[in-house]
């Protein structure tokens, strides 16, 4: 194909779009709204997740040892603890430890304790933080089997209601992610449908002067090109914006859950170059998928 | 030249539009087919397009074998034709010059050639004027004078014009068979359908008949018969 013919083709395709610009507003409308929803839901799971873990690292279980356990005994159980696979961290907290915190904890009632420091009743224990909570009861049990242990007291609502809030989440995160996806797609095609039918008198005159396929298909791929980029920049910065305006208003707030929310919130820029990428490649496919399918029908004169 | 030989075309769930049509038009000629709405005349001209697909017999045009083409090959057979309708289906977001232009770029002419061929083609069919109006201000007429001048701007060997003069005045009708007779006489063989006998009988062009898709008349053949 001459230089100047694709300048020209081009060109139409700049023209196209100016000249139909009512239907190349609502395409770039239907495919930022789409777009955002999808980067929005994206956004939401993401975000969920990290929040979840974050509850996770939280989530300690306590370890009480027997009285008898001492010396030589405590070193080995101390060694064969951190061997257990599932376990991230293990704290030994003495029972002298134990008290002092206990007492802490109490604030100014914490002297009513003090008649206990002589004689204190507390066992040694360990503060142990599990990496996979799901695997809790396992490897309980894989502590109770180390011998030694007079107790382990482990919040499992906590560690399940994680659980099952994170499988909500990645399972509904999905489900809307694909939802959107196929609606998305059915409205940008129905759209493009329009803009290929409101042209198809141009098409049928130059299929009878002889034009071939390619050279018909290519003002419609620049058009849909240019569509998708337009709206997969538009959708990606009005994200980037409300996600900044979210993040202000959170770390402004005095709410102390809104607090914890920013400080676990994920930042834009770790996903934006990912996003922004998905968001072209997904306009250009669209864009190019429209002038592809649907101009099929017409380029059969 | 245009040759049929034997052709049907037979519509899925309907009757035959054209039934063992044969035909020869030689280089050079000027032929009206007439025939009431529904007698084959547009599947005629689409047969020739390769807009249908033939369902039996062969038809010929300029060397090519129309019933196997590729489809690939179609875009460049169609540059030897040129296309006028009854509807003149111009370009309404293009002025004359562009749409006139339109035929030569889409087949990927070179611009230099494009910006003197069309300012000619133009000049041939009284156009100038109306180079930068659209097609809403301009007459019928004019309109189909626009139409004539994109089917003749890449020197066609072959005109098929389909009722051209239905949506113009009596007058205007006339013009354009007699645009259509000049491209004629410059050799360029010209294939018009119609339904209007007092063209047919005033520009004494051959003319063909048909009928519920059968050829029933050709004044060729009565003329070599009357000999």
């Amino acid at each position: 194909m001459r230089g100047s013919s694709i300048k020209y083709l081009v060109h139409e395709g700049f023209e196209n779009i100016r000249q139909n610009r009512q239907i190349s507003v609502a395409s770039v409308g239907v495919l930022v709204a789409c777009l955002i929803l999808l980067g929005l839901s994206v956004l939401f799971a993401l975000n969920v997740n990290a929040m979840a873990g974050y509850i996770e690292s939280q989530n300690e279980i306590m370890v009480f040892l027997d009285y008898d356990v001492k010396g030589q005994d405590l070193i080995d159980l101390d060694e064969k603890l951190k061997k257990i696979e599932n376990i991230s961290s293990v704290e030994f907290v003495s029972s002298d430890e134990g008290l002092r915190q206990w007492m802490e904890d109490l604030g100014d009632d914490g002297t009513l304790l003090e008649w206990l420091i002589n004689d204190n009743p507390l066992q040694n224990s360990y503060r142990v933080v599990l990496k996979d909570l799901s695997k809790m009861n396992d490897t309980i049990d894989e502590i109770y089997n180390l011998g030694g242990i007079e107790s382990i007291s482990a919040s499992y609502d906590v560690a399940t209601s994680v659980q099952s809030l994170k499988k909500a989440v990645s399972l509904t995160g999905t489900a809307i992610v694909i939802i959107l996806a196929v609606v998305s797609f059915m409205i940008i095609s129905n759209t493009i449908r329009l803009t290929v039918f409101s042209r198809s008198k141009e098409i049928s005159i130059m299929k009878y002067v002889g034009a071939t396929d390619a050279f018909i298909r290519l003002p419609f791929i620049t058009e849909g090109i240019v569509i998708g980029l337009v709206s997969a920049v538009i959708a990606f910065f009005s994200i980037w914006g409300g996600y900044e305006i979210l993040s202000r208003y959170l770390m402004g707030s005095d709410a102390s859950w809104m607090q914890l929310v920013y400080q676990n919130l994920i930042p834009f820029e770790s996903v934006a170059l990912e996003m922004g990428l998905y968001f072209v490649a997904g306009g250009v496919f669209m864009g190019c998928l429209g002038s592809f399918v649907f101009l099929g029908k017409y380029l059969k004169v | 030249m245009v040759e049929f030989v034997n052709v049907s075309k037979k519509y899925p769930g309907s009757h035959y539009a054209l039934n063992n049509v044969s035909l020869k038009i030689s280089d050079g000629e000027f032929v009206f087919v007439l025939g009431a709405s529904g007698a084959g005349k547009s599947t005629l001209l689409k047969l020739i397009l390769k807009e249908e697909k033939l369902s039996a017999g062969k038809i010929i045009v300029n060397g090519f074998d129309v019933g196997r083409l590729k489809r690939k090959e179609v875009p460049y057979y169609r540059r030897k034709i040129g296309v006028v309708f009854q509807d003149f289906r111009l370009i309404d977001t293009m002025n004359v010059y562009d749409n006139i232009a339109f035929a030569l770029r889409v087949i990927n002419a070179p611009s230099d050639y494009i910006s003197k061929r069309v300012p000619y083609v133009m000049d041939l069919l009284d156009l100038t004027a109306f180079a930068k109006r659209f097609p809403e201000q301009l007459s019928g007429g004019e309109q189909q004078r626009v139409a004539l001048a994109r089917a003749i701007v890449n020197n066609p060997d072959l005109i098929i014009a389909d009722e051209p003069t239905g949506n113009v005045d009596p007058g205007m009708s006339r013009e354009i068979v007699e645009l259509l007779s000049e491209i004629n006489r410059q050799g360029t063989t010209v294939l018009m359908v119609t339904h209007e006998h007092s063209l047919v009988t005033r520009f004494r062009h051959r003319t063909i008949i048909l009928q519920d898709g059968a050829l029933v008349a050709d004044s060729r053949e009565e003329a070599a018969y009357a000999r």
